[in-house]
């Protein structure tokens, strides 16, 4: 290397290198998002129970079909669970009961890790028919709050 | 002009693989394993470890002998899956995730470790060694105190109770067989990971171009002589420290393929025997300290697992406890080892005598010069 560390070369492959360089770093930050929010699984628990409301009663029998695979059948009071892999997501389901919508997309908040999806609010035509779903796990312990300062 | 075939030299040049060949004849019978059952283990064990063999094979090119300081790739491997693992990344997005994360970390150990060695040039080997248990110490406070205090991690279940560091043994299931079973065709009734296989494949390929390269050159020419390549203008450093670099990027993706066939991963002990392993593997497949090729790789595989499948039966059924087949296991890997370095030192000796006495001659002797004074 000489003296003003250009290592003898000329300024024009000198930005070339500096730009390959830089572009290979935003190669790497690139590829990463890309594998990290297509790679990223998560758990969907399918829930075929009424609502809450009494708006939609439990299917008697549903076959659901998350993303094309091999379709889970679920009973009255049903759930179950799969993992799904990335963020958008097309649920489509079987019944001879009466159903106002049968197809749907959703999109699944890359941060969380479990998500409740509701058969009946789905076919009700309900927008919000996942939700976070929170293990016990999950939620901070109330007494862990609220630790007293020893006394002593 | 063709040469005869010398038996006693063949012999005394490959004893090592000798040795190996002799003992698992022995033991394969003994051991009454059945014959596919070998096949399916040694095929599964060819895609899970070759990879990490494959990381040796650059800095014996550029004369740094066996790189045991190849456990920092495999450190730099587990602290990926550690990630892929909190974010919950799986499959071979996971795999790919991992070896993201464990990139730069590889490249800056092996910058390090690289950096180290070439201020111990003639003993790269014991210095590598050295380096790879200090630098356990530092994985062991990273992810035994660092990990889930000052870098955040977002999983209760790989995380111990306490509330940091990362528990003694973590649960692969997310990535377990991802990339074998990408594409896991039967063959003869064989299991074949064909896309492990393929990974492995590519990565002969880029060995084979890359000693054709002007950095694979230089390394070749620096592993044979470092002053005449110093003299002729090749920066003998820099080379290294390269070489150090792509062995243990490579060790790093070695691992991860090593650990996604296991399934799970002990925390603080996976990285400790990998290259030590990797070695004996390396050298049971005939490689030396300074000659070691895409063949040795993989006859070393297939030896040294072969061993690995077959000697717990058979001191099962020598002795009946297969404990006693362990112990033999573990003694010849490290003979193997132990073995292969002192032929390497005594060759080196004998040659160094030859050329030696050849001087001599060529002094004391009139005739050697060719003519009478």
């Amino acid at each position: 290397m000489n003296a003003n560390g250009t290592n003898g070369l000329s300024p024009a492959v000198r930005r070339r290198r500096f730009a390959v360089r830089v572009g290979l770093v935003a190669l790497y930050f690139v590829v990463g998002a890309w594998v990290m929010l297509s790679g990223r699984e998560h758990t969907l628990l399918l829930d075929n129970k009424a609502l809450a409301d009494g708006s939609a009663p439990a299917f008697r029998r549903v076959k659901v079909y998350v993303d094309g695979r091999d379709p889970i059948e679920l009973y009255a009071r049903d759930r179950d669970m799969i993992k799904v892999r990335g963020q958008r997501h097309r649920i489509r389901i079987e019944t001879n009961e009466a159903a106002a919508r049968t197809e749907a997309s959703f999109t699944l908040a890359f941060g969380d890790d479990m998500f409740l999806l509701s058969v009946p609010a789905m076919a009700k035509g309900d927008d919000g028919f996942h939700e976070v779903f929170r293990t016990a796990e999950d939620r901070p312990a109330p007494e862990a709050e609220a630790t007293p300062e020893p006394t002593f | 002009m063709t040469k005869r075939f010398d038996f006693k030299r063949f012999v005394a040049d490959n004893v090592v693989v000798v040795i190996f060949l002799v003992l698992t004849a022995i033991a394969t019978p003994i051991s009454g394993l059945s014959a596919n059952y070998i096949i399916q283990d040694i095929i599964t064990r060819i895609g899970r470890n070759s990879f990490l063999v494959f990381s040796l094979l650059l800095p014996v090119m550029a004369g740094m002998g066996l790189n045991f300081g190849m456990v920092l790739g495999a450190m730099a491997g587990e602290i990926g899956l550690i990630f892929a693992v909190d974010w919950g990344i799986s499959g071979v997005w996971g795999l790919g995730f991992a070896s993201l994360v464990g990139l730069p970390i590889a490249v800056a150990l092996g910058w390090l470790c690289g950096s180290i060695l070439n201020r111990a040039k003639g003993r790269e080997m014991a210095t590598g060694y050295i380096i790879g248990f200090f630098m356990d110490g530092v994985y062991q406070f990273a992810v035994l105190y660092l990990m889930g205090s000052l870098i955040p991690m977002r999983s209760l279940a790989i995380t111990l109770s306490r509330g940091y560091g990362i528990r003694n043994t973590l649960n692969l299931d997310s990535v377990r067989q991802s990339l074998d079973n990408l594409a896991m065709v039967k063959v003869f009734g064989f299991n074949v990971p064909v896309a492990t296989y393929l990974v492995v494949a590519a990565l002969c390929v880029f060995i084979v171009w890359f000693r054709k390269t002007k950095l694979g050159q230089d390394m070749r020419a620096i592993g044979q002589d470092q002053g005449v390549s110093n003299a002729s203008g090749i920066p003998v450093e820099k080379t290294r420290i390269i070489a150090i670099v792509v062995s243990t990027v490579l060790a790093m993706v070695g691992q991860i393929i090593f650990l996604q066939n296991m399934g799970n991963m002990a925390t603080y002990n996976a990285h400790r025997q990998t290259g030590f392993f990797a070695v004996a593997a390396i050298l049971v497949g005939g490689a030396s300290v300074t000659k070691a090729t895409i063949p040795n790789v993989f006859v070393g595989v297939v030896l040294l697992h072969l061993m690995y499948i077959v000697m717990p039966r058979a001191g099962a059924e020598l002795f009946g406890s297969a404990q006693i087949g362990e112990y033999f296991r573990d003694a010849f890997s490290y003979g193997a080892i132990a073995l292969a370095l002192v032929l390497h030192a005594w060759r080196k000796r004998r040659g160094v005598e030859i050329d030696r006495a050849g001087l001599r001659r060529n002094t004391v002797s009139p005739d050697a010069k060719g003519g009478k004074a």
